[in-house]
């Protein structure tokens, strides 16, 4: 199992490898499903305005392993260092939305 | 005033006098050191020696003014390799008390402590890890293979009473990371002083008796489920760790 420093020094792009909806509110709600399942958040906390850092509690380490979930199920490329340096949900979703 | 409380405040000053002008040793053995024929680990386990040795000197004059009185529990007898040493925060000396009588103990420190002139070469020789270090774990899991062990303070700041205990997830992040077992310290000063928005002169009309408390080795996979994603890894090993400090805590206070 690679730890969360193991992935800092992965290169900036990671390969992903299901596949989901391109949908801005389809990604929020398995954004919202990931982050119920691992970081112990209610669903009413996740939405588009939260900021994951102030609002849900969440580190930069959590970030990464907030990623690795998201490869599992996005069939896209998803610019590590961008979704490190988002604010909100609706960041995140975002940028997977344009990749 | 009584004449005693007077005397503990002079104490207090003298104290304060004394780590300012004691602060400078470190910072004249590393100049010493930096040009001493010696390799960078050999010259960082001297200085963290003589920082050790500073602390527990520190303590022991704080104890001759009648400022505290301190008792040492449960200190671990073999030598101590690649622990996360973990400490409650409630007074300004805690990390007197670790830094003294915990072996090779690399600190987090502010960067600001690392860029001044005067603590620049102890800091960085004595292989402290700079608070803003973007790769702050992946030094400290190094660090910790090496058989360093890893002062960190879970509440991050000194606390406004004994049982708030408000810690964050850094120490569970690196125990986890690094498969590195924890060692608890217990520290307790009756009565509080040296708190958060507490001044130096700010002290309880007795002496302070700080009891230092080395819990029980903590070994990951035998308190959570470590199966589990590491996000709630950590969420579980925090809350585990609070817990044990609430406890702990709460039966001294009981006596």
């Amino acid at each position: 199992m690679c730890s969360a420093v193991d992935i800092l020094a992965y290169p900036s792009f990671l390969i992903l490898e299901n596949s989901v909806s391109d949908s801005k509110e389809e990604i929020i709600s398995h954004i919202r499903t990931v982050m119920v399942d691992y970081f112990e958040l209610d669903a009413s906390q996740i939405t588009a305005d939260s900021n994951l850092y102030e609002d849900l509690d969440i580190d930069s380490i959590d970030t990464i392993d907030l990623i690795i979930e998201l490869k599992k199920h996005v069939d896209k490329e998803i610019d590590e260092m961008a979704l490190l340096e988002c604010k909100t949900i609706g960041d995140v979703a975002e940028i997977i939305a344009k990749m | 005033m009584s004449l005693k409380q007077g005397w503990r405040i002079t104490a207090a000053a003298i104290s304060y006098v004394m780590f300012g002008l004691g602060g400078l040793l470190p910072g004249v053995y590393a100049i010493v050191l930096s040009l001493a024929p010696m390799d960078a680990a050999r010259k960082q386990k001297k200085l963290r020696s003589v920082i050790g040795g500073l602390c527990r000197f520190y303590l022991w004059a704080m104890r001759l003014l009648g400022l505290i009185a301190y008792s040492i529990e449960g200190m671990p007898t073999g030598k101590l390799r690649g622990h996360v040493v973990i400490a409650n925060h409630s007074m300004l000396i805690d990390a007197l008390f670790v830094l003294g009588y915990v072996d090779d103990v690399c600190c987090v420190v502010k960067a600001s402590l690392a860029r001044n002139p005067f603590t620049r070469v102890p800091v960085r020789l004595a292989g402290y890890i700079e608070n803003d270090d973007p790769r702050l774990l992946d030094v400290a899991r190094q660090k910790l293979s090496l058989g360093e062990n890893i002062l960190i303070f879970p509440e991050g700041t000194r606390n406004s009473s004994d049982l708030e205990l408000t810690f964050k997830r850094g120490a569970a992040n690196l125990a986890i990371i690094s498969e590195a077992p924890i060692l608890p310290v217990l520290l307790l000063c009756v009565p509080r002083a040296l708190g958060k928005d507490q001044s130096w002169y700010q002290l309880p009309p007795q002496r302070l008796r700080v009891s230092m408390r080395f819990l029980p080795e903590v070994r990951v996979p035998e308190v959570i489920d470590i199966s589990l994603p590491r996000p709630l890894q950590y969420r579980f090993l925090t809350r585990y760790l609070r817990e044990l400090y609430h406890s702990a805590i709460s039966h001294v206070q009981r006596g």
